[in-house]
């Protein structure tokens, strides 16, 4: 057995659970997730690095998730912008009861807001940080963040400042809705 | 109530985990992980960026070309018969040769895109965006040129290695040994005309999500495999198709046409010429002890094939995998002659030989690639022969090892101070004593008989012979009733230039 192969095995059995659950907070949905986990640990252990214990991996394969997510929503909106042939989907209009916690009211905003949102307040990056991971400049992760942070406010009823000094962002979270 | 999203976030991440145990997702994506893991890596270590990770011959010795080794520049000197050539960079910056495919890896640095060539640990390509439809690209540290745009709004470009790169704005680079061709796609609003590159059409239509696909009886539905149907076209290809459930609509994929396409061949692909055509220099790395700029009278095969690096260029034709007899100098080369049926060092060697059942291959490909047809696509023969290789020289720091890589990180990095090594193993027919078929290292793609793997880099390597339909006659012979032989290379080039070996080994195969 290959050095790698251990250590990916621990990867996916002591933290691919919580590796999951970060893929579905990006995804919104369980089988794109788990497509974005795949990826992440076949991109992250097939370069030959020696991982020496299991939270180096793991940070490696977090790590490479949003980019893997966004890479994804890429080339399937170049595929759909390249070759759809029939009418317009629907208009996608938040259903407010549906709208039960945070994961929910992520799922209604456009993946690369999304992304943008869980890199800045999941992850506590900064501005240009989430760029740099993202490869967006960081004019355009201003205007996701602005416009997604304005939609989960609405959403959630909540004040969100995601341009505040704090890493994390107050919001008011309604008494039925909240996640806790 | 004032709240934390970033505990909100942290809070639907732990109870989202907790209805999940990594035991089950082990077992639900690990066998899958663990095959492609495998499989790019063992592309990685042979050099090798094609899907089935097929590496055979003599994919840097036969043509007595090392790939990325960096030396002083020599001009375009070419070397005495009986030394080998290793490609340089030039001393003014530029492509340099590459004797592999460069592995599809790419990073963002912003708006640059780079692609990583994994076997040298480097950036071989930035793509950058200059602005909307105008990509600019630098090989290697050569001079920027800008691709031009195709109507489908990708570019399309040559890398280094000879590959192509096809930039799609918005999306992953790609690289491929294949250019992959759009089908087109008509509608007249409730059914799809799909035509390829080649004119080859087929008409489709969806109902139910269910894709229904014209045939010569009439429409017949399709069965998707994973949400994806394979439409036969007309000539006989396929075109992968998906139902998009969203809007009731279709996605098609691009189609492949297969390794037949050319700059010359695709005027629309044409592209700004580099502004500067870097010349590569050429080191010699003379065989000791008993190399000589004087082409050898007899086939007396070099009594040690371990060399060094030669300051001085020699003003003769490079060698190649068909050599003048007089001048073979490894058995990689048409008349070589062996002085004895087995020779190897604790530096380089193959460690074992071995006919092998069909069950055993099978259990060994499956085990390495995940799936027999991954790299072997017709059926197992009843014996074929498995060549180990092994040695001291590939211990200790080799590529990849020592790499610090961060997915994702703007600023990646990279060891570019790790050593780069190479390593073939191939099979010679023998007559008489001396080589008198060959497997034509300029081909590596074409070569199916033949298939060689390794875990990673630095370690030991193996390959498969499945059979002999790779053998190609020397120059004047008519292999026939021939000795086989294994046959394998190592070599290993420091970061200032300094190249240890190629050391050769062969082994005479007895059997079955």
């Amino acid at each position: 057995m290959a050095r790698w192969e251990p250590v990916l095995d621990a990867v996916m059995r002591e933290r691919g659970a919580r590796l999951l659950a970060y893929a579905r907070l990006l995804t919104g949905e369980d089988a794109e997730a788990q497509d974005v986990l795949q990826d992440a640990l076949v991109r992250s252990f097939s370069r030959g690095r020696a991982f020496d214990d299991v939270n180096r991996a793991e940070a490696y394969v977090r790590r490479a998730i949003p980019t893997v997510f966004i890479d994804r929503m890429r080339k399937r909106d170049a595929g759909l912008r390249a070759h759809r042939r029939t009418r317009d989907p629907e208009p996608h209009a938040p259903d407010t009861a549906a709208v039960l916690d945070v994961r929910a009211a992520l799922a209604t905003l456009p993946p690369r807001e999304r992304a943008c949102m869980v890199l800045r307040f999941y992850d506590d990056l900064t501005v240009p940080a989430v760029a740099a991971r993202l490869g967006l400049a960081e004019g355009t992760v201003k205007r996701y963040l602005a416009d997604a942070s304005a939609r989960m406010a609405a959403m959630l009823d909540a004040h969100a400042d995601w341009d505040g000094d704090q890493t994390s962002v107050p919001v008011e979270a309604p008494a039925l809705k909240g996640a806790r | 109530m004032m709240d934390d999203l970033r505990d909100l976030m942290r809070d639907a991440v732990t109870a989202d985990a907790a209805v999940t145990t990594g035991g089950e997702l082990a077992a639900a994506m690990g066998g899958t992980v663990r095959s492609r893991v495998r499989r790019r890596r063992a592309a990685r270590a042979a050099g090798v960026g094609s899907l089935a990770a097929v590496s055979v011959g003599a994919v840097a010795f036969g043509a007595v070309r090392l790939p990325g080794a960096v030396s002083a520049p020599m001009g375009a000197g070419d070397c005495t018969p009986g030394t080998v050539a290793v490609s340089g960079a030039p001393a003014s910056g530029g492509v340099t040769p590459t004797a592999h495919p460069i592995d599809v890896s790419s990073d963002r640095e912003s708006e640059t895109w780079l692609l990583y060539d994994d076997v040298r640990e480097e950036v071989a390509l930035e793509v950058t965006e200059v602005r909307e439809g105008v990509i600019e690209v630098t090989e290697a540290g050569g001079e920027p040129y800008r691709p031009q745009q195709r109507a489908t709004g990708d570019y399309v470009f040559e890398s280094p290695s000879g590959g192509w790169v096809i930039y799609s704005p918005g999306a992953d680079p790609a690289l491929d040994w294949t250019l992959e061709v759009p089908v087109m796609v008509q509608d007249d609003g409730e059914r799809y005309q799909l035509s390829s590159a080649t004119g080859a059409t087929v008409t489709v239509f969806v109902e139910d999500g269910q894709l229904f696909v014209n045939e010569p009886g009439g429409f017949s539905g399709l069965r998707a495999r994973d949400g994806v149907y394979s439409v036969p076209l007309s000539d006989g290809s396929e075109v992968s198709v998906e139902v998009d459930a969203e809007s009731g609509g279709i996605v098609v994929m691009s189609t492949p046409d297969v390794g037949t396409m050319s700059i010359a061949d695709h005027a629309e692909l044409s592209f700004a010429t580099p502004t500067a055509t870097p010349q590569p220099t050429v080191t010699c790395i003379t065989p000791e002890p008993t190399a000589t700029a004087t082409p050898r009278p007899t086939r007396e095969p070099s009594a040690d094939p371990s060399a060094s690096v030669s300051p001085t260029p020699a003003p003769t034709a490079e060698p190649s995998a068909e050599a003048d007899p007089a001048t073979a100098s490894s058995p990689y080369q048409c008349g070589f002659e062996f002085p004895e049926p087995e020779r190897g060092s604790e530096q380089w060697g193959i460690t074992r030989v071995a006919w092998l059942s069909a069950d055993e291959t099978v259990r060994q490909l499956r085990d390495s690639f995940g799936d027999v047809d991954a790299v072997w696509d017709d059926e197992v023969p009843s014996r074929v022969l498995r060549i180990d290789v092994d040695g001291t020289l590939l211990t200790g720091d080799v590529p990849g090892e020592s790499g610090t890589f961060e997915p994702g990180a703007s600023g990646s990095q990279l060891s570019r101070h790790a050593p780069f090594e190479s390593t073939s193993i191939s099979v010679v027919a023998v007559q008489r004593g001396e080589v008198v078929a060959t497997i034509d290292p300029k081909y590596p793609e074409r070569q199916k008989g033949l298939i060689a793997d390794r875990d990673e880099p630095g370690a030991a390597a193996h390959a498969w012979l499945f059979d002999l339909r790779d053998l190609t006659d020397c120059p004047g012979e008519d292999a026939d009733g021939f000795d086989l032989y294994a046959v394998s290379a190592a070599a290993a080039v420091a970061p200032d230039g300094t190249v240890t070996g190629p050391f050769y080994a062969w082994k005479l195969v007895e059997g079955p």
